[in-house]
């Protein structure tokens, strides 16, 4: 056990830092000359500030100096600060950082609540009423783009409920259900297109495991039907499932960025959507890459917990 | 000996297999045309401004209502399915195929090169890819070629693996073999062996991508990184309505049925597809 551990964590190192290379070297890759694009195409260029900024941005250095700067910026947890502004970088994603964790975790609980039961009741009665429902509305999900469902929510909360986004957010540790109650619909957005995924899954898992040959046994055995499902198929079905969450974090970040902006939540996707926006790109590749840090972290857990989860990787 | 009605790959033969597909690929081509013809369609002016008429609801003479300077929201989606369409079915079609070219050249290569490239692709996948999108669009700047590009790129990770694995399989079949043991030069066995085995998965890889292409430029759209003002596209329209929505809730509504329209069409078309062309699936 300890050797799939150890192994998992040191293949993650790698994958951190291809990440760190594909976000440095993209932003440079691309045509086009990123300082040009802070001073916009229409105005007279200036060479004069086109070479102060390339300078702010340390553009004029060659790559690898830049790359090996920024590096060095990153593992001191220092990225420097915005670009424009001043303001310093680390500041801001830590105060973003928490915001979109708390929403995340509210999104990933509502997505479990409704997905695996419903892809559970959905394998179990196949091909029934209930199955056929599920699987439309989870392709309707799948279909509706995130960020209009989150104006028709706002829509309908303002015409009918009088409730708008909140400008002031409640921490959890210091009122719970008001903070629950402030990111309960932004999360329950995200959740809409995650649950659609999830429950497809759970229940084509379900399904296969329902067919093998110790849960005909359990049957076999006389076990009320409802301990067959839970106590032996479901759990089995449980490890993809968990797969699927881990890799489904990613789509939960993508949630997240649309719905924070949809719903003016100041977490990392308005951060990077507003360094986007203001050309801020010491922000920009600071806040991408924490986005993908998070992920690659959840994937690790994911990795992690199989070995407490399934004992044959004791063995090996 | 009675020959079957109908071809099994025919168009007869998908529609008796796969109605739901069929009737979907009939809504598509509905669209389709609607936004070919949208100039002769569309009632009005989609640039013409009618301040005595602004935020109308949906009337007879205004079927979906009219936004904030009295433009027609039906001629304005019409033109809108046009560049939305435009958009993503550029950058489906280019992302798709030049990840289907790296995909088959990294698989019959071996090698450096391969490694590479799995490498760039598992760390690309390990990223969320709108945020990769975003980063893409940030460098590029908002524009046509920029969204094309950055939806493009985000889909080529994908490609690469599926068309790959494809590859690998059909190198390791016998008449592989043989052909190189008959002296058949290398590009030759990559286009007339190797390839066809790829085309159903690039076919199926095209059709379930479309819909999320269509999502993710809408999304860009809204967000204001997408193509700019005055051009009417779908997520734009919805980002202008949300700050109005008081106003006239009807703009913000037409717009995102549009899009759920479409893109539910693509991945009920896009299931048929995989169901029809994928051999491993059929029984199920």
């Amino acid at each position: 056990m300890h050797r799939y551990l150890t192994k998992r964590l040191l293949l993650s190192i790698p994958t951190i830092f291809g990440l760190t290379v594909l976000i440095f070297f993209t932003l440079r890759v691309l045509p086009g000359d990123v300082a040009l694009t802070i001073l916009g195409e229409d105005t007279q260029v200036d060479h004069q500030r086109l070479l102060e900024i390339r300078r702010e941005l340390g553009l004029d250095q060659p790559i690898y100096v830049q790359y090996g700067q920024w590096m060095w910026s990153i593992l001191r947890l220092d990225p420097g600060r915005s670009f424009g502004s001043d303001y310093p970088i680390a500041k801001r994603l830590a105060a973003a950082i928490p915001i979109t964790f708390n929403l995340a975790v509210y999104a990933l609980i509502l997505t479990l609540i409704v997905a695996i039961p419903l892809g559970a009741v959905s394998a179990v009665h196949q091909d029934s009423w209930v199955d056929y429902a599920s699987r439309a509305a989870a392709l309707v999900g799948l279909s509706t783009p995130g960020f209009w469902v989150g104006i028709m929510v706002i829509m309908f909360l303002a015409f009918y409920v009088g409730w708008m986004p909140q400008l002031q957010l409640v921490s959890f540790f210091e009122d719970p259900w008001k903070n629950f109650t402030q990111l309960f619909w932004p999360a329950l957005v995200i959740a809409i297109a995650q649950t659609a995924v999830i429950t497809r899954m759970t229940r084509s898992t379900l399904l296969e495991v329902l067919r093998e040959d110790y849960v005909r046994t359990a049957r076999a055995k006389g076990l009320r039907e409802r301990v067959v499902i839970v106590r032996h198929a479901l759990k089995n079905a449980m490890l993809p499932v968990i797969t699927l969450i881990g890799l489904e974090f990613a789509g939960l970040m993508n949630g997240a960025v649309i719905t924070e902006t949809v719903f003016a939540v100041p977490g990392l996707g308005s951060t990077l959507i507003q360094g986007i926006n203001a050309k801020d790109f010491p922000l920009i590749q600071a806040t991408v890459l924490f986005i993908g840090l998070i992920v690659v972290l959840v994937n690790l857990l994911v990795d992690l917990s199989y070995a407490w989860l399934d004992p044959r990787i004791k063995y090996r | 000996m009675s020959r079957p009605a109908s071809t099994w790959w025919g168009p007869a033969g998908f529609a008796r297999r796969q109605p739901v597909g069929a009737v979907a690929l009939l809504i598509l081509l509905g669209i389709l045309l609607a936004s070919l013809a949208s100039p002769v369609l569309a009632p009005y002016d989609p640039f013409a401004n009618d301040l005595s008429n602004k935020w109308a609801p949906p009337t007879a003479a205004h079927p979906m209502g009219t936004d904030q300077y009295g433009r027609d929201t039906y001629s304005r989606l019409l033109l809108g399915a046009r560049y939305s369409l435009f958009l993503s079915f550029s950058a489906t079609f280019l992302g798709v195929t030049i990840g289907a070219v790296i995909g088959l050249i990294t698989a019959y290569s071996r090698g450096w090169f391969d490694i590479l490239v799995l490498r760039i692709v598992d760390v690309k996948m390990a990223m969320p890819g709108l945020v990769f999108t975003l980063l893409i669009v940030a460098g590029l700047g908002p524009s046509l070629s920029g969204v094309i590009i950055a939806l493009a790129v985000g889909m080529l990770a994908r490609s690469i693996r599926v068309i790959r694995a494809a590859a690998l399989a059909t190198r390791e079949m016998v008449y592989v073999d043989a052909a190189r043991a008959i002296g058949c030069p290398d590009w030759r066995i990559m286009a007339l062996h190797i390839l066809p085995a790829c085309i159903a998965p690039y076919i199926i890889l095209i059709s379930i991508s479309i819909g999320g292409a269509i999502v993710a430029e809408a999304s860009l759209g809204y967000l204001g990184l997408g193509v700019q003002p005055p051009t009417p596209t779908w997520g734009q329209i919805l980002n202008r309505a949300q700050q109005t929505f008081r106003q006239n809730p009807w703009v913000a509504i037409f717009p995102g049925l549009a899009i759920s329209l479409t893109v539910f069409a693509f991945n009920l078309l896009g299931d048929a597809i995989r169901d029809h062309l994928d051999p491993k699936l059929r029984g199920r």
